[in-house]
């Protein structure tokens, strides 16, 4: 290669990786709780059907429009909802899931997709989803333990629950 | 002022640069500078594609398991991108054939092993460890337990990707100089046949177990063009060009020509030689198929100026293959891939030539002299060859070369004399400027010339030397390095 080409050919080389390098850890950086390869892809979607009761406080009507407004905010309605999570991203697939709560209280949690790159992650996923829902409906939060031999499960489903409840506490 | 510049015309000429030949000098710089910017271009895209998608982060975050499973990634994308190169410049693509020759194709196809395989053996361990560590595996044993977890089936398609690291290893290991001493060419060349094995059941592993190709579709889009290319280029070029051009040409067995002690000539005739795009100073990899020569194919310089009718290739006996060419029958069936090599007049930018050979390295000059010989602009002069040999009996085609001397406008000098050490003149000092100045003295106005160079691989690294020291600009100087 002529000289000029090569040093060509090197700086835009370089100048290219560097680029590529920056974007891609400028997701990292926004993404900081997320282990290596753990992105959110797809935000919080309420999925509250619009036919189910949305009130489970019995006697008020949310949408009455004659109240004052301090008296809207003293009673204001707890409604159950249904917040489908982050669409996560990990190295051995998606990770979603779904949670009701009431308020800002977490009720269930159920997941919708979970890490199925291939037959060993979907395995490692089936066994963890269990133990993973009953740690976040103790706690009540996305404050979960890792589970063994699961941990790109796991992140990905309290990136993704983590989500849903900071859309509930909106 | 005018007539000046017309009567200074001639005397001009003995020195004249060949201006085609500049062009073509110039095109194929160009051509190199794009295949090169081509080939690291899309080894950029494909790490750049890695860091932009997940990479970055794998490698910048996360704890040492995670990063090591990035970096995994990585070697294993970068080390298959190269490796798919190297499967490229040996793929005899006509391009890569006219800019650099085959031979030195092979010599950076070679050099590009040093590096894309251990990036492959650093995918391989750093994706083991990384998964190990992940599991909380010792360091110790977790290597092999998760080896063995591994090709168990925790990931997919791992026993072919195991068997393609192994294969690609064997392939390296029989190729490395001292093992090449000890294997004959035909066992080498069926090894290293195992890499494009090894290319192909790497392949599953990459879609199933690898994350960072399936699903990504700008990652995808680069990946199957290089393989595409790839594949293409080595089905057109190895096969479907040999299997057409010997359909084609239906060559045979003419005559079989004892040259002298060990060494034979053999005359292949064909139908419609004439439209086979041969040049002297090229060769061909010859395959007879006749018991005992058939199973494999050799690269021989063809011996005499393609005359549209025959081929003569000239061989040294130096292995029981070549041995067994002097009883090749007449009429017996040849298939042919080639003709290969930029060794040819195609590089010639000056009026003058000289031509240095020694040993069997004679054949393609022999070639090239006979082809000068007969054009129509040469002139007393302005063909000289340097024939270096050990006895005059011993020498190949001498005969021939001294023919050529005396009828056509060819200036022979053998030199002849045991080797010596650190110079490939036979009489000189061995000191490095006599070298030069013994050449200066026998080949006038050297630097004028455009040099061709066929020999032993560290006489002609002596040749040059001289020539560099005498002056010659390297761009008028072509070697044709036969590495078997």
């Amino acid at each position: 290669m002529r000289r000029r080409s090569a040093a060509l050919t090197a700086v835009l080389g370089t100048v290219a990786l560097a680029v590529s390098w920056r974007a891609g850890t400028a997701v990292a950086a926004t993404d900081a709780a997320l282990p290596a390869g753990v992105e959110v892809v797809a935000p919080v979607q309420d999925t509250t059907p619009a036919g189910a009761p949305t009130s489970a406080t019995a006697g008020t009507s949310p949408t009455s429009t004659g109240r004052t407004p301090t008296a809207k905010s003293k009673a204001q309605p707890v409604t159950t909802r249904r917040i489908r999570g982050a669409l996560v991203r990990t190295p051995y697939g998606n990770v979603q899931v779904r949670a009701t709560v009431r308020g800002t209280q977490l009720l269930d949690v159920v997941a919708v997709h979970l890490t199925d790159a291939n037959d060993n992650s979907r395995s490692i996923s089936a066994a963890a989803a269990p133990v993973l829902r009953r740690e976040a409906l103790t706690a009540g939060s996305a404050r979960i333990d890792t589970v063994s031999g699961a941990s790109y499960t796991s992140a990905g489903y309290r990136a993704s629950l983590q989500a849903a409840l900071d859309a509930a506490a909106r | 002022m005018t007539t000046l510049h017309h009567t200074a015309m001639p005397t001009a000429h003995g020195s004249e640069v060949l201006s085609e030949g500049r062009v073509r000098a110039r095109r194929r710089r160009t051509a190199a500078d794009l295949l090169e910017a081509a080939a690291v271009a899309s080894v950029v895209a494909v790490a750049g594609l890695f860091l932009l998608d997940t990479g970055a982060q794998a490698l910048s975050t996360g704890n040492a398991a995670s990063r090591l499973i990035g970096w995994g990634r990585l070697t294993g994308l970068v080390g298959t991108a190269l490796l798919l190169l190297q499967l490229l410049l040996a793929a005899r693509l006509p391009i890569v054939d006219r800019t650099y020759g085959h031979d030195r194709a092979l010599v950076a196809h070679r050099r590009l092993s040093r590096v894309a395989l251990p990036l492959l053996l650093a995918h391989g361990a750093a994706l083991i460890l990384g998964y190990a560590a992940l599991d909380h595996l010792s360091w110790a044993t977790g290597w092999l337990v998760e080896a063995v977890r591994l090709l168990g089936g925790a990931e997919p398609d791992m026993l072919t990707a195991f068997i393609a690291m192994a294969l690609l290893v064997l392939v390296a290991v029989t190729s490395v100089r001292a093992a090449r001493r000890r294997t004959s060419h035909e066992t080498w060349h069926l090894v290293h046949l195992a890499g494009y094995v090894a290319v192909g059941l790497s392949l599953p592993h990459q879609l199933s177990a690898g994350t960072d190709i399936a699903g990504h579709p700008l990652t995808q889009l680069v990946w199957t063009a290089l393989y595409a290319a790839t594949a293409g280029a080595v089905v057109v070029f190895r096969v479907l060009v040999p299997l057409i051009r010997s359909t084609r040409h239906r060559l045979v067995v003419e005559s079989v020509i004892d040259e002298g002690p060990g060494i034979v000539s053999v005359v292949v005739r064909g139908h419609a030689l004439h439209k086979m795009p041969v040049r002297a100073g090229q060769f061909l990899h010859w395959r007879f198929l006749t018991p005992g020569l058939w199973a494999a194919a050799h690269p021989w310089s063809i011996s005499a100026a393609p005359d549209g009718r025959t081929l003569r290739l000239t061989v040294r006996h130096i292995g029981d293959h070549s041995r067994r060419l002097s009883h090749l029958q007449p009429g017996t069936r040849v298939v042919v891939e080639g003709p290969y090599g930029a060794f040819t007049t195609e590089r010639r930018t000056r009026r003058r030539v000289l031509l240095v050979a020694a040993g069997i390295g004679i054949t393609p000059v022999r070639a090239i002299a006979e082809e000068l010989a007969g054009a129509p602009g040469t002139r007393d002069g302005d063909v000289t060859v340097v024939y270096r040999g050990a006895d005059e009996h011993s020498m190949a085609l001498r005969d021939e070369l001294e023919h050529l001397a005396t009828s056509a406008p060819v200036t022979l000098h053998l030199l002849t004399g045991p080797s010596v050490s650190g110079s490939w003149l036979p009489t000189t000092t061995g000191h490095r400027p006599a070298d030069a100045e013994a050449l200066t003295t026998l080949v006038p106005r050297l630097s004028e010339h455009d040099v061709y160079v066929c020999g032993p691989p560290a006489w002609m690294q002596l040749v040059r030397r001289s020539l560099a020291d005498a002056g010659v600009p390297r761009h008028q100087v072509h070697d044709e390095r036969f590495g078997w």
